[in-house]
């Protein structure tokens, strides 16, 4: 499709094949299958590899988002990217793992999870999904006309486009991060794993474990004796050879 | 006549789970009975360890020490060498065992196969090791009499000398073996034990520094007390040979191997041990020599010192045979001027006797003639 392409091979955690049309929001291609559920903390990409498309749409200057993708790019913005940007990455975690708090009109309390045809989801599994069905809903519509054919023509895009392409990227941008802070606690809790099995298998009685900085150094006599007799045999050095190099 | 010394001494303290608690405590009461009571210079005393207080004793640094020590001396010299900590590896841990699992986790383990040639066990043990091989290499050169002194937990091997003394079987053996040769100036003391509790105790108290609370290696307290009480009797080791030192290596090894009846009454003790010595053997305690003739040479005595002796005797009986020829000749001398005398004392008896013939007789000649 000829058009104008935002490569966006960054987005781990892009919504997966959206590819949308629509007079008055974007459309994203991926070239490639990606789960949406590398939001919720764990990456399923499921065919990786390929760089995702963004093309957009002439959309008259001025004008709005649609209220649906403004709501859940509100709901985003509010529930992880502030927290992201506080750096309040527990709070963060929080919302996507458990769902985010809102009230919940039934019950009037504040809840992180509701129940919809009976099966019960936290508030950030909904988000996903509802991002999920808008995400078909603006592929079901009919195609669209390109905007550009060049860099510089995107510049000259209408806010609004220019708008929800950031509201996308920095989505991705978000996710991606959280991503990183995931990873960084598992290697974090591996490496602390690591530690508590080599400490309880060498015994070791000390209450404090110190990170120690040493320098090795090797006596020149021990590369003297290589060079003269070669490796020694099970790295033990021949004392008798050794010797000599008094 | 200078005694030089080296007093290798390693507790392992890299190695947790069997450090030896002895060593480095052995070379400093060694030390202080052969500056206190034999009177070697300090100077002459080279101390290693893996204590902080002293040098390294890795390879290097005993080599290093070894061969300055032996290149340095010469026939008016005495070497005094001292080993104590692991005479070889503790061998490989049971499979499975949680001790396996354990050593094979370390980056330095003492729990690799025994090495029948492995005689002693530098700080660097991973590195390398002292062996048969290298102890001939290294003495072979030595100018000096050489006393090497292992006092190791769990050797089981011995430089193998030809003539040798096995306390626990009270027997000199000369060897057939067709081993190597060093030279004709080494005797080896060696004292082996296998189990930890019998090579180190708690010593509450010592007699040669009074350092109090300490460990000590069982067999070398005892060889130093009986040095010391040797010494509070006959002042020094001038009269004191090797075969002397076998007799007391025997008494030591009767106590050492006594069997521990401590529960009972002290007169009761001595009786269950009375005559069962042997049958519980903790220690293998050998007196070695590279030359048949050291056995009756003095302890810490140097080769020099014999030829003196030697001479010495020489310059008597020249001495003697001088003053011998010299009573032979004035006694000679005295029995000619005796002759002389009584020579004369007959002459004058025969002027006499014919004097008194010719007035009696008148004019009648009557010769006498003296066979003389």
């Amino acid at each position: 499709m000829p058009g104008y392409h935002v490569t966006i091979s960054s987005f781990g955690s892009l919504p997966s094949h959206v590819k949308v049309a629509n007079n008055n929001a974007i459309r994203v291609e991926t070239s490639s299958t990606r789960g949406i559920s590398s939001l919720a903390g764990a990456v399923n990409i499921i065919e990786g590899g390929g760089a995702a498309t963004v093309v957009g749409v002439k959309i008259d200057r001025g004008a709005l988002l649609d209220d649906e993708l403004k709501e859940l790019i509100q709901t985003i913005q509010q529930q992880f990217i502030n927290t992201y940007m506080d750096f309040s990455m527990n709070e963060l975690k929080t919302n996507i793992q458990d769902g985010y708090l809102i009230l919940d009109p039934s019950t009037n309390l504040m809840t992180r999870s509701r129940t919809v045809d009976g099966i019960t989801r936290n508030n950030t599994d909904h988000l996903m999904s509802n991002l999920n069905t808008y995400a078909q809903k603006i592929k079901a519509l009919p195609g669209n006309s390109d905007i550009s054919d060049n860099e510089a023509e995107m510049i000259k895009q209408d806010d609004a486009y220019l708008i929800s392409t950031y509201a996308l990227r920095t989505i991705g941008v978000v996710n991606r991060g959280l991503l990183c802070y995931i990873e960084n606690g598992m290697l974090n809790d591996t490496i602390v794993a690591l530690q508590e099995e080599r400490i309880a298998s060498s015994q070791m009685q000390s209450s404090v474990v110190f990170d120690i900085t040493a320098t090795a150094t090797i006596d020149l006599r021990y590369l003297a004796y290589i060079r003269k007799y070669g490796p020694p045999v099970e790295g033990v050095f021949d004392p008798v050879k050794l010797a000599e190099f008094i | 006549m200078p005694i030089k010394v080296l007093l290798v001494g390693i507790n392992y303290l890299m190695n947790k789970d069997d450090i030896l608690k002895s060593p480095i405590n052995n070379i400093e009461i060694l030390n202080d009975f052969l500056i206190s009571y034999i009177g070697v210079d300090e100077k002459n005393i080279v101390m290693l360890s893996d204590s902080p207080n002293y040098k390294n004793a890795n390879f290097f640094n005993i080599t290093n020490t070894l061969k300055n020590m032996i290149n340095s001396s010469g026939k008016n010299d005495f070497l005094f060498l001292y080993f104590s900590g692991y005479g070889n590896f503790l061998g490989i841990p049971e499979k499975n065992s949680d001790k396996y699992l354990k050593e094979s986790m370390k980056m330095k383990t003492l729990y690799k196969k025994k090495n029948k040639d492995i005689l002693f066990l530098p700080e660097d043990y991973n590195m390398s090791t002292l062996t048969k091989d290298y102890y001939y290499k290294i003495l072979k050169n030595s100018r000096s009499r050489t006393f090497l002194f292992f006092d190791c937990y769990n050797k089981e091997n011995l430089l193998n000398l030809d003539y040798y003394y096995n306390i626990n079987n009270k027997t000199y053996i000369n060897s057939l073996d067709d081993n190597p040769k060093i030279n004709d100036k080494i005797i080896v003391l060696s004292c082996n034990t296998v189990e930890k509790k019998n090579f180190e105790f708690f010593s509450k108290v010592n007699i040669i520094n009074n350092k109090v609370h300490k460990y000590f290696s069982v067999f070398l307290l005892e060889f130093v007390k009986t040095l010391f009480n040797y010494l509070q009797i006959n002042i020094n080791f001038t009269t004191f040979s090797y075969k002397n030192m076998y007799n007391i290596l025997l008494e030591i090894n009767n106590g050492l191997n006594k069997l521990n009846f401590s529960s009972l009454k002290k007169t009761e003790n001595e009786k269950m041990n009375k005559g069962c010595c042997g049958c519980d053997i903790k220690y293998n305690i050998i007196l070695s020599f590279s030359n048949e003739k050291l056995i009756n040479t003095n302890f810490l005595d140097n080769e020099a010192n014999e030829i003196t002796n030697e001479e010495k005797d020489g310059e008597l009986i020249e001495k003697k045979l001088t003053f011998r020829d010299k009573t032979l000749a004035f006694k000679n001398i005295k029995l000619e001027r005796e002759l002389k005398i009584k020579t004369k004392r007959l002459n004058h008896i025969i002027n006499k006797f014919n004097q008194l013939n010719n007035k009696l007789k008148g004019n009648t000649n009557i010769n006498f003639n003296l066979l003389l």
